[in-house]
């Protein structure tokens, strides 16, 4: 075989990229980044700087730090300096979490998650470090949570995870909710606050609309808050042309907007979903017994307000 | 149609008789044999691969040409792996760095994903754990930063110690 001159830095972009998406991105920063100014540039993209994770999941779910003491010496004092405003999500583990959170601001970061740590060393973090929205995995923990998701959610899979609230000022449409059911196919508990109408709320009001063909569907869902939303988001989970609910599932609602959404407890389009409520509870609202509210949720047992 | 050969020349002159099946192998003759409608007596050219490249191409793909298509990729939320190289790969890929790269090429050009994939999962191993200075000695690879970027990165370091 004759020796060939090609070399690494003669492959062109695109092979160069399936070569390092072949590493993990912690691998791909520290070895390239400021190896030379053309693959420098290259791990610049997105995709390797967006997300970093300094963990390692090994079998039974022990998580430990992904690099060596070096490698993390060197990603705080070269690497996280130079990217940070380009991250927008760590996952971090104890003994790797302080010195990374301590290096740099990440002014673009919305995600945050953290392995093998205490509540107490939480604490301590959060009570010195600017507020964030932070979710936490814990897997000493037999629920695992992931809090204050917003529409930038950069989506992946976390089958781990049981109780998932969501929280924007920004509306959140039909595709957002597609995809944290795909996120969280293992989802047990969703709490939604959201003020916002949607958009494109007119695109589902009836089954002629191609796009209504996504029915979602909560498999494992058992609790459900909507108390705290606009109305749309009422109609998003009681109507059963977006979405499809398990028997069996506690339902938080305001007593008002539950009367208006239902056309007092009358509407069509809400009584599927609303038959497959069998815990209904009201925060505020409702205070005594009403039969054309026990009459459209058939199964449900009612709790009014100041009494459960 | 086991059996039967297609003639490929490679951009050194040299032709060489590849059963149809193996060749097939590589989405980009594939598409010339269906879509152009070539005939097995006509010589298939491909400009982009030297006989000795080629002669690698084909030693792979008669050994790989019963795989199952490989799975799509899972992107970002696959757990990455590079340890997976089968033992005849491995021996396979135990080359100088220039065949390597022109086997990647070669995979690139002919569009054989399972070569792509084997070998540049190879190069992805010859990266891992390797700091920037062994990547440039690694890989022959000048250090083209300019000094007025090396001391933006010594600022940037300093600051980082200051913080």
């Amino acid at each position: 075989m004759s020796n060939s001159c090609v070399g690494l830095n003669d492959l062109p972009d695109e092979i160069l990229m399936i070569i390092f998406k072949k590493l993990n991105t912690i691998d791909v920063l520290y070895s390239l980044h400021g190896s030379n100014q053309r693959l420098h540039k290259i791990v610049y993209d997105p995709i390797f700087t967006s997300c970093l994770t300094f963990v390692k999941r090994f079998s039974h779910n022990f998580i430990n730090l992904i690099c060596s003491d070096m490698m993390l010496n060197r990603f705080c004092s070269q690497i996280l300096p130079e990217i940070h405003d380009k991250i927008k999500w760590l996952n971090l583990e104890s003994s790797s979490m302080k010195h990374v959170l301590c290096t740099a601001d990440y002014p673009n970061l919305y995600g945050l998650g953290l392995y093998n740590i205490d509540e107490e060393s939480i604490r301590c973090l959060f009570t010195e470090a600017k507020q964030v929205l932070c979710h936490i995995y814990s897997y000493s923990s037999p629920m695992q949570y992931y809090s204050y998701i917003t529409n930038n959610f950069p989506d992946g899979l976390f089958k781990y995870v049981r109780v998932v609230s969501l929280f924007d000022e920004h509306p959140f449409e039909h595709e957002f909710f597609l995809r944290i059911q795909k996120s969280f196919p293992f989802m047990e508990r969703l709490c939604v606050i959201n003020h916002k109408s949607q958009n494109h709320k007119q695109s589902y009001e009836s089954n002629n609309d191609n796009r209504i063909s996504s029915v979602i569907e909560y498999s494992f869902l058992s609790e459900l808050d909507i108390d705290d939303v606009h109305d749309d988001y009422i109609e998003q989970f009681l109507f059963d042309t977006k979405t499809y609910l398990q028997s069996n599932v506690l339902l938080y609602i305001n007593y008002e907007s539950l009367k208006r959404l239902t056309h007092n407890f009358k509407r069509d389009a809400t009584r599927i979903n609303c038959a497959k409520v069998n815990e209904l509870k009201f925060r505020s609202g409702a205070k005594c017994p009403n039969s054309s509210l026990q009459e459209y949720f058939p199964n449900a047992k009612i709790y009014y307000r100041g009494i459960f | 149609m086991a059996g039967h050969k297609i003639k490929l020349q490679s951009n050194d002159g040299d032709i060489f008789d590849v059963e149809v099946e193996i060749a097939k192998l590589s989405i980009t003759i594939k598409t010339m044999l269906e879509d152009l409608s070539m005939n097995e007596e006509e010589i298939i050219p491909l400009p982009n691969i030297n006989s000795a490249i080629f002669k690698k191409v084909i030693q792979w793909t008669t050994h790989h040409k019963d795989d199952p298509p490989l799975p799509p990729e899972d992107d970002e939320n696959r757990e990455k792996n590079t340890n997976d190289i089968s033992s005849w790969d491995q021996e396979f890929l135990k080359v100088d760095q220039g065949t390597l790269f022109e086997l990647i090429l070669a995979a690139n050009y002919l569009d054989i994903k399972g070569l792509l994939d084997v070998t540049c999962t190879s190069v992805a191993n010859m990266i891992k754990g390797k700091t920037s200075e062994e990547i440039r000695q690694t890989f022959n690879i000048k250090n083209d930063f300019t000094p007025q970027e090396e001391e933006q990165i010594k600022k940037e370091n300093e600051w980082c110690e200051n913080k």
